[in-house]
């Protein structure tokens, strides 16, 4: 069965692509299956996948999917082998509009990607840091929520949106939704800020599930502006093994590994 | 929450709740619908009509009961796994290629 996963948070610059790309590299890496969604209209995942080839799909995204223009079998790009990707354009933003105003708004992309779920193990799917019709089709197509922090005060500010946009969603469009876990990033220990947030945030919400640490690494920024993940920029290095530290612990909440 | 931390609380809900699905809803079963009959016209394909002919040859049942069995069948896997979920399944079965939803289903986690 297919795990959908939306990479949320309503705060930006938190590292929402960054975690849906080298998260999505390294599941399929392990040999599942996996569908990346760009439903930002910032459309920075499908650049760091595809590069130029994004103003190629005006016709053929997301957005056109969403509102049945196009096919979806025939708008997804093989990435590499096991990876693939619903693509993200520049129009997306004007699609908007024409989404909020077509039938069953909330449940576009559950409808248009539902025919090829069977195909994959794992879908997920990077959002916008809005809470707009964007992120609320992503919530309701989801079973999971993984939630990227950045560890400043706004940063767990933001994080807290998300829990409320949660509850909201599972009342009104999907309740089985569920929080898979915080991943905090850009974890430094130059300052104490970082460990300092960290902290409150387990005091305020001593339930919530905090999963591997993303540190704040370099490597990352530049194998992004290359279009490389982190196991090809820096094999080995602290941030791809916090990565395959991570998949492993997703790989272990959701199969049960 | 700790009165050293800074951090406001903005969320008063139950987070060990949110990283679990919500219940299902009961659904209540009306009593005495079973024993009693109705008569039912079918519109379907042709193709569906051919199935339900190989079904009822093969087995050598009434019609009637196959559909009871069937709609029984849909009825209670869409409540078990939920709307979401068994609109996947379904997604599998309309490829209409048995080996590929026999693998689907190797993977089928409820």
């Amino acid at each position: 069965m297919t795990v959908v996963i939306s990479v949320a948070n309503q705060k930006g610059g938190v590292g929402k692509t960054t975690l849906t790309l080298n998260l999505g590299y390294s599941l399929a890496r392990s040999g599942r299956r996996v569908l990346l969604v760009d439903v930002d209209p910032q459309f920075n995942l499908t650049f760091g996948l595809i590069g130029m080839d994004v103003l190629k799909h005006e016709e053929r995204n997301v957005g056109t999917v969403m509102m049945r223009e196009a096919d979806v079998e025939e708008t997804i790009v093989e990435v590499e082998k096991n990876l693939h990707l619903l693509p993200s354009h520049l129009n997306l933003s004007a699609k908007e509009i024409e989404i909020i105003n077509a039938y069953n708004r909330e449940r576009r992309l559950q409808k248009a990607i539902n025919p090829i779920l069977p195909d994959y193990d794992y879908v997920l799917i990077d959002n916008p840091p809005s809470m707009g019709i964007f992120l609320v089709n992503s919530l309701t197509a989801s079973d999971f929520v993984l939630i990227p922090l950045e560890l400043s005060y706004f940063g767990v500010i933001g994080m807290q949106l998300m829990f409320n946009l949660m509850a909201m969603i599972r009342s009104e469009t999907n309740e089985s939704l569920s929080l898979l876990g915080l991943v905090p990033n850009k974890f430094t220990r130059q300052t104490k800020v970082p460990k300092t947030r960290l902290r409150e945030l387990r005091e305020t919400y001593p339930e919530a599930p905090i999963l591997t640490t993303i540190p704040k690494a370099i490597a990352l920024e530049k194998a992004q502006a290359r279009g490389m993940s982190i196991f090809d920029y820096e094999p080995g290095g602290r941030a791809a093994k916090a990565f395959e530290k991570l998949t492993r612990e997703v790989i272990g909440l959701v199969e049960g590994e | 929450m700790s009165k050293e931390s800074k951090l406001p609380k903005l969320f008063s809900g139950s987070v060990d709740e949110l990283t679990r699905p919500s219940k299902p809803k009961v659904r209540k079963t009306k009593e005495g619908l079973k024993a009693q009959k109705k008569q039912k016209t079918l519109y379907v394909s042709l193709d569906m009509n051919r199935k339900l002919i190989e079904l009822y040859a093969e087995e050598g049942r009434r019609q009637s009961v196959i559909v009871e069995d069937a709609v029984n069948l849909y009825y209670y896997l869409r409540l078990a796994l939920g709307e979401k979920k068994f609109d996947e399944l379904m997604s599998a079965v309309r490829r209409e290629e048995p080996e590929f939803l026999r693998q689907y289903l190797e993977r089928l986690r409820v």
